[in-house]
């Protein structure tokens, strides 16, 4: 445990100091890219003013919101579409067609359905998630065991507390893993998704900094990005040492 | 023989399963080609009375699995005709439990909530110490709260069957339970299966490619030829627990179905 | 009684709370004053919008009724503006005519500023005079801009044919950059993007936007006709309020620019040179029919119209 500590500290200074030495050895002008001191300044003006926690607020509050809408809708849809092997096939082609998509192309639509403010923001996240969860989601009902079916068939498991006491367990672990995943790619689409007219988020921040020419800020909000996905990946991955998670990841 | 009235629990004629190649590759073992219908089972006829413990044998790839399913009742035969308690077998009943060749133990729940899920299912209101009951029943007390993966494969199994036994059961229909287990394991598991038995009455329909182990358990004998599969042999024996399998008796019986299945080995 | 709940049912429980107080912190840090009396005015970080912030600054009746709203680029202020969803908006003068013209209910108040663009050459580009622009690529915010227009207007008076230059359309905040890496040879915005090439050392200004238009027009004021119905008393102030910083910029420069940098986040030397080197005046600003209806007639020359559209002017404020 130490050494994973040490290793990553390590890691970390050794990026810090490759990032002072190319940009003064190279006299990178600050416009270009700025040198680790005056992002260190941003990050703390940002975060003195209050702006940052702000931020970051907005965009977990939008990411929370389009992520648990999809979550809701796409794994029990899944489920039932795992299952059906009729639907499956009729619903499929949409599915296909409408996942490749991207998110981005929706923003005209959005702001027509939505106008500005948070609500378009979470209808993106929610586009950019609802699909490979629904997706991920059918196939890992698509993998549970035959044993296990077989088995519930005996008890005489049926309708929907098949659904909770069996296929949603058995299904459960390659949820989770697609659950990580999406989330990743959820709060990758914030900031594209935050470039329409809403007044805060730090993918705001991000293109309002460029917009003032501010690179020392844009460098550092995109710092405070990847330590948040960082720390919601942490905590989806704690979901998966729960033993009837884990279980699937035992397998011998 | 039992004295009283024997009541025939399963009774199966003519049955026949077939099914269409799909593959264009031939599948191990299979002779039959793309597209054309693959025979199966050809016609099987046996009656097994309540409360026996019947073994099933035969060459690997004869279809022993294929007929477990359909009188389990998770495959519907091609022709022919399967009655449990003299009604037709429409699907799988929960009063006929069954043990899969896989580990059928939900990895998700523990030893106990395993168990436990038999107990809902019979509908009886027997409280969680009847859990503790079984579990002690098949040498897993104090084991409870582990998960399947924390269990060593002999003790899955076990914990298997304390599911299937607390509900129970009318029939008991195993697949080749003990196939996955170390030798040691296999007789110990082999020895509780009889104590089972003979504590619960209950019908066993026991498919095994061990012949020792057909021996060992097997009140009636079927052995099931190469497919497309007919019985080959169906005997009844009569010798009492605990058998010794280098007696007279059982070493003839050994060599007869050496014979019969075309090997032929020194003893 | 919390050790008796599994973990399985904790994460469930623990994302509801999650999600309750990740809402209850985002409205509280927000706080979310939508009274329905408060204007909301769009606009962009730029320094043609200077008046907003300096009347939010030193007018008390900016703070207590207006709501700015800041928009990254000019598509998003379109949409929000057909979207009816903006009381006031600062546009580009093309933009508003257009929006006139597919019926967008909006009147055209102030302007936001006089001049105040410049078109930059790239030092290494080895451009002397307008002929040496054939052949070479020139970016312009949009084609709905009087920058975009000026441009076209110089090619006109020294006879080059419009097609012999390439005109890209790059977001201003681009194109610093774009001429820094030789994307492009040239570009003509407004402020403050002109002068940031400058400060990079990459290019010179070529000429002003007076030198080729004069009393250049760029963004105006334009007002929501169905808020100017419900809301005429506070819009009315609202315009006053505006016109009368205008003065005071004029005779502040160097406050200005401090109060500019720190309301759009722009580098504080950048406005003050932009601001000192007086080339943008925020005097004169009440618009006049004839102009206007001059810039409508050569976008329909220039093809960006079919038709000059009526171009309404609100004047009742004054």
């Amino acid at each position: 445990m130490a050494m994973k500590k040490a290793g990553f500290v390590m890691v970390f200074l050794l990026v810090l100091f490759f990032w002072q030495v190319v940009t003064a050895v190279f006299h990178v002008p600050e416009y270009m890219f700025p040198r680790p001191g005056d992002v260190a300044l941003a990050l703390w003006q940002m975060a003195k003013s209050g702006r940052l926690f702000e931020s970051s607020v907005a965009s977990l509050f939008r990411v929370t919101w389009g992520f648990y809408l999809a979550a809701a809708t796409a794994i029990p849809l899944g489920l039932f579409l795992g299952r059906k092997r009729l639907f499956r096939h009729m619903l499929n082609p949409l599915i296909q067609f409408l996942r490749p998509i991207s998110p981005l192309a929706w923003i005209p639509i959005a702001l027509m359905w939505f106008g500005i403010g948070d609500r378009p923001a979470i209808f993106l996240i929610f586009l950019a998630s609802f699909f490979p969860l629904v997706v991920s989601t059918i196939s890992s009902v698509l993998n549970i065991r035959t044993t296990y079916l077989r088995v519930a068939e005996n008890f005489g498991l049926k309708g929907i507390s098949l659904y909770t006491r069996v296929i949603l367990p058995a299904a459960l672990p390659e949820i989770i893993t697609a659950i990580r995943i999406t989330l990743g790619t959820a709060w990758l689409v914030i900031v594209a998704a935050e470039m329409i007219a809403v007044k805060s988020g730090l993918g705001y921040l991000i293109i309002d900094a460029r917009n003032s020419l501010r690179m020392d800020m844009v460098v550092a909000g995109m710092i405070v990005i990847g330590v948040i996905g960082l720390v919601l990946d942490f905590l989806v991955r704690l979901l998966e040492r729960l033993p009837s998670i884990e279980w699937s990841r035992m397998r011998r | 023989m039992e004295q009283d009235e024997a009541v025939i629990k399963i009774e199966v004629t003519g049955l026949r399963k077939s099914y269409v190649e799909r593959r264009l590759k031939r599948r191990f073992l299979s002779q039959c080609k793309h597209q054309e219908d693959c025979k199966v089972l050809d016609g099987l006829t046996f009656s097994i009375e309540a409360g026996t413990f019947a073994c099933f044998i035969g060459p690997s790839g004869c279809g022993k699995s294929t007929m477990f399913r359909i009188i389990s009742g998770f495959e519907r035969p091609t022709s022919g005709q399967v009655l449990i308690d003299g009604k037709e077998v429409m699907g799988p009943d929960s009063r006929h439990v069954c043990v899969f060749q896989e580990d059928g133990l939900f990895p998700w729940l523990t030893a106990r909530q395993n168990i436990s899920m038999g107990l809902r299912k019979a509908g009886s209101d027997q409280s969680m110490d009847s859990v503790e009951e079984y579990l002690d029943l098949v040498g897993l007390s104090g084991f409870g709260d582990h998960y399947p993966h924390e269990l060593s494969g002999g003790m899955r199994r076990r914990a298997e069957v304390a599911r299937a036994l607390i509900t129970s059961p009318d029939i008991l229909f195993m697949d080749e339970p003990f196939g996955a287990l170390d030798f040691v394991t296999r007789l110990q598991m082999r020895e509780e299966m009889v104590n089972v038995h003979q504590m619960f009455d209950m019908t066993i329909l026991f498919i095994t490619h061990d012949i020792d182990e057909a021996l060992q358990l097997g009140d009636r004998i079927i052995m099931l030829s190469d497919r497309p599969s007919k019985v080959a042999w169906d005997i009844v024996l009569d010798e009492p627990h605990p058998r010794d399998l280098s007696s007279g008796t059982l070493r003839e019986l050994r060599r007869q179905i050496y014979y019969k299945m075309g090997l032929h080995v020194a003893l | 009684m919390f050790k008796n709940i599994s973990p399985e049912a904790a994460a469930p429980l623990l994302a509801l709370l999650w999600l309750i107080v990740i809402t209850l912190l985002h409205y509280g840090v927000t706080g979310q004053t939508h009274t329905k009396q408060r204007l909301k005015v769009g606009y962009l970080p730029i320094t043609c919008h200077l008046l907003l912030p300096v009347a939010m600054e030193r007018d008390g009746f900016f703070k207590e009724n207006v709501d700015p709203i800041r928009f990254s680029s000019w598509p998003d202020m379109i949409e929000s503006v057909k979207g009816n969803e903006l009381d006031c908006a600062f546009i580009l003068a093309p933009i508003a005519i257009s929006l006139m013209d597919q019926s967008v209910p909006v009147v055209i108040a102030l302007l936001g500023h006089r001049n105040g663009t410049g078109l930059v050459v790239a030092k290494n580009s080895g451009i002397s005079s307008v002929k040496d622009f054939v052949g070479k690529t020139f970016a312009i915010p949009i084609r709905y801009s009087t920058q975009n227009m000026a441009l076209l207007m110089l090619l006109g008076k020294n006879g080059i044919a419009v097609d012999k230059v390439n005109r890209v359309e790059l977001p201003p905040p681009d194109m610093p950059s774009a001429l820094a890496s030789n994307s492009i040879d040239g570009y003509i915005v407004g402020e403050p993007y002109a002068t940031q090439a400058l400060i990079m050392g990459k290019g010179i200004i070529f000429k002003n936007s007076s030198d080729i238009w004069p009393n250049f027009i760029s963004s105006l004021l334009i007002v929501n006709k169905d808020s100017l119905s419900k809301k005429r008393k506070l819009i009315d102030r609202f315009i006053r309020g505006l016109k009368r910083q205008g003065k005071w910029i004029e005779a502040n420069r160097k406050k200005a620019a401090d109060i500019g940098a720190d309301f759009f986040g722009l580098n504080r030397d950048l406005v003050e040179q932009v601001l000192t080197a007086r080339r943008v005046s925020y005097l004169d600003i009440v618009p006049r029919q004839r102009e206007l209806d001059e810039i409508g007639k050569m976008m329909v020359q220039w093809h960006l119209l079919k038709k000059v559209p009526k171009i309404g002017i609100y004047t009742s404020w004054q």
